[in-house]
């Protein structure tokens, strides 16, 4: 008995164990005191010589991600340098130039600070590791910041920043002179501005605000979202905050909700983290502190409640959640040409008809599919894919184990053909980007997020192409379209957060209009030869999701 | 008279100038140091919290940490034993985070394996890393091998097993002796350290 146990706990350290005899060695462990400390023993130490004889391969793939997050994260501690830092960038922009750059990696600068007392995750888009695939050409720069997601009565002055027809804002000044309009960051923050007032986009999770009113909102995924003004830096911890900048620079921070971290931008700028129903004023005497004032956070316009993506967009959408039978149904609303129902009966190469696994299995709601290698589905597909450089997302939960073969696939979802080709899935190229975190590619092209989906559990993933429907010659900051590049438009999402980039790799997207486009009469679920791992909730939506969207499908499987 | 340094000296010297160029703001410097650290502090958090995606993660931010408050640490001193220290504070506020939610509890065996955390003695200054390298180097060559294939090559048991020429059973039962075996090796060379500190 005691060698049966034996063998047991170490089938399932091994991970080689039947999820059956897994159920029955939980009841024997909650039942037997010297087998509940053999097998907690055990673990210590095959946890520990796991980590102690990793392969070289293990270590450099851990110390990227470290790295990644390194540079993805600046340093909190130093928090006057690191608004300096913000100031200085603003200097160069506005004289002409560029902020230094170190060698390989390029820094944006900070976009979002982290923690004070809570953990507070933090990140910046791009801090990218360009790879040399396009000579010449600058590191990636994401062409979109946020998009104007709402507006009651806006009237904007001559020189404002214009959004794509889709509402698509790049980086620049937006001149409110009357009315509302709400923007919404890459990163999931929203800002309600109240008119007259000059509001400057810098980044993903940062803006400026010169003067004029703004509530922010800012999700959790969001969380570290930045708003400076000419005397005040403002970062979210928690969830809302008014904030009013008067034509002297004099600025008031009211919290409505959740914790602010505020701090001068001149003499005393030690920073305090003010909570809910307390407001500060930082006026123009170089050696003031911030003063306590009266909370009025009451008289702030808050942004409007956001309608779910699935009423708004027309979606595929496949839960795999059938009991038995050959199909799949597609689920979705309103996609044209659809429903996409799939078959798991397909061809061999012989030509016969055989029954394709994916098997199907427990998922994070109901059931999912789970992929071997050499498994795939073949969907037939919406125009949308087609549509060269119009914009879509997906968003899927998968699941991959920490091992996989060598050999094996790593895009999930591929469509098209020869230099043509999207694939969506996850980076195996050591050097790329960190090893195991979601990828895109189309061609030659690619972007590599930062997180290491490789752990054996489930994970939500989004890929949100902004492709360039509806972009006009007046659009943001350009006398001419622009070419839409797959390290510029695509934006990665992991569990509901806007990933950093760790790797890149420029090429231009297909357009329709450029006389070619992306052959996708199939798109392939398990990519061209099989990806090993385990999908669920699969969607695919018409246009550039916006990153609540991405929150929404993500919390729609959360308990 | 000459001086000679052994292994551990020398990798002292290029650590602290490892450290130093990184205070200087050398970032590959501290990729250097990761490499050097990064199997010990992984095995650490392992011996502390023996949840596989959580050692990754706590060791993860142990060095991003270590990296924001490079400028606090001491050149000279011990610089493993430091974050040894981090990792042992994101374990706790792990372990603390992990038992408030409900959810977690459900997974037995995992939770089992953070509330064995709790009462864990394993302290940071302890060196036990460090007796655990000592022990494997002591190990049979034949052990050695079934250790390297299972953690090093990462083959199957039944790989393993047709590899060394014995059954399945064999091995299992045998990496869990190994294991067993390590396990009271480290813990003698600890009482022998405590005895000699007197």
């Amino acid at each position: 008995m005691e060698d049966e146990n034996t063998e047991r706990l170490d089938a399932f350290l091994a991970r080689e164990l039947p999820q059956g005899d897994v159920v029955a060695l939980e009841a024997q462990i909650r039942a037997d005191d010297s087998l509940r400390e053999a097998f907690i023993e055990q673990s210590r130490m095959d946890a520990a010589l796991s980590s102690l004889m990793q392969e070289q391969q293990g270590v450099q793939a851990f110390a990227e991600g470290v790295m990644a997050s390194v540079q993805a994260r600046p340093e909190r501690s130093l928090a006057k340098s690191v608004l300096s830092e913000i100031l200085d960038e603003r200097e160069a922009s506005l004289r002409g130039h560029q902020p230094k750059r170190f060698d390989w990696w390029v820094w944006s600068k900070t976009a979002a600070i982290a923690a004070v007392a809570a953990a507070v995750t933090v990140w910046i888009l791009q801090s990218v590791q360009m790879d040399s695939g396009q000579e010449g050409r600058a590191a990636p720069t994401p062409k979109f910041l946020a998009r104007l997601s709402a507006g009651d009565g806006a009237v904007w002055g001559e020189d404002s920043l214009q959004a794509r027809e889709d509402g698509w804002l790049g980086a620049g000044r937006l001149d409110l002179r009357s009315g509302l309009a709400e923007v919404t960051f890459g990163s999931g923050a929203r800002v309600m501005l109240e008119g007259p007032a000059v509001f400057d986009l810098e980044q993903m999770n940062r803006g400026f605000l010169k003067r004029g009113r703004l509530t922010a909102e800012v999700p959790l995924p969001a969380s570290g979202f930045v708003i400076n003004t000419p005397l005040m830096n403002v970062i979210d911890i928690g969830t809302r905050f008014g904030l009013t900048v008067k034509n002297s620079g004099v600025s008031e921070v009211h919290v409505m909700q959740g914790l602010v971290e505020v701090s001068r931008t001149r003499g005393r700028a030690v920073p305090i983290v003010l909570r809910e129903g307390l407001a500060v004023l930082a006026d123009r005497r170089p050696q003031s502190r911030l003063k306590p004032i009266v909370y009025a956070g009451h008289d702030y316009v808050l942004p409007e409640q956001e309608a779910s993506i699935l009423a708004t967009s027309d979606y595929l959408h496949y839960g795999f959640d059938e009991v038995g039978g050959a199909e799949i149904d597609d689920t979705g609303l309103g996609m044209a040409g659809g429903p996409f129902d799939i078959s798991l009966l397909s061809e061999s190469e012989s030509g016969d008809v055989v029954r394709a696994s994916p098997k199907r299995t427990a998922g994070v709601v109901g059931r999912a599919l789970a992929f071997d290698k050499g498994q795939r589905l073949k969907v037939n597909s919406p125009d949308l894919l087609a549509g060269g450089t119009r914009p879509w997302s997906m968003a899927l939960w998968i699941k991959i184990q920490a091992k996989t073969s060598e050999d094996g696939e790593q895009a999930m979802i591929s469509w098209g053909k020869e230099e043509a080709i999207w694939k969506l899935g996850w980076n195996k190229a050591v050097g790329a980007g960190v090893e195991g975190a979601l990828r895109a590619d189309f061609g030659s092209g690619h972007v590599v997020a930062a997180t290491d989906l490789r752990d054996g559990r489930w994970h939500h993933v989004a890929i949100v192409f902004i492709g360039d429907e509806g972009y006009g010659a007046s659009a943001v900051g350009n006398s001419a379209r622009d070419l839409v590049d797959v390290s510029t438009h695509v934006r990665l999402y992991v569990d509901g957060r806007l990933e950093a980039l760790s790797g890149a790799r420029s090429n231009t997207v297909l357009s329709v209009e450029g006389g070619s486009s992306v052959d996708a009469s199939q798109f392939y679920l398990g990519g061209a030869a099989g990806f090993e791992g385990w999908l669920d909730e699969f969607y695919l939506l018409e246009g550039a999701a916006p990153s609540s969207a991405v929150l929404e499908l993500y919390e729609l499987a959360l308990p | 008279m000459e001086n000679h340094l052994n292994q551990n000296d020398v990798q002292e010297i290029e650590e602290d100038d490892l450290i130093c160029a990184v205070q200087a703001g050398d970032l590959a410097a501290f990729e250097q140091l990761i490499h050097l650290h990064s199997s010990r502090v992984r095995a650490f958090v392992s011996m502390r919290l023996p949840v596989s995606h959580l050692v990754d993660e706590i060791a993860h931010e142990a060095f991003v940490f270590a990296y924001r408050h490079m400028d606090d640490f001491t050149v000279g001193s011990n610089f493993g034993a430091w974050l040894r220290a981090i990792a042992n504070n994101l374990v706790r506020a792990e372990v603390l985070r992990y038992s408030r939610s409900v959810k977690n509890q459900q997974n037995y065996l995992e939770h089992c394996l953070v509330e064995s955390s709790q009462d864990q003695g394993l302290k940071p200054e302890s060196p036990m890393v460090l007796y655990l390298e000592e022990c494997l180097g002591d190990l049979p060559e034949g052990q050695r091998e079934l250790l390297q294939r299972r953690y090093k090559l990462s083959e199957s048991t039944r790989d393993m097993a047709q590899g060394m020429d014995q059954s399945e059973a064999w091995v299992r039962t045998t990496l869990c002796r190994v294991r067993r075996a390590l396990r009271a090796c480290v813990e003698h060379k600890q009482e022998v350290s405590t005895v000699a500190r007197g």
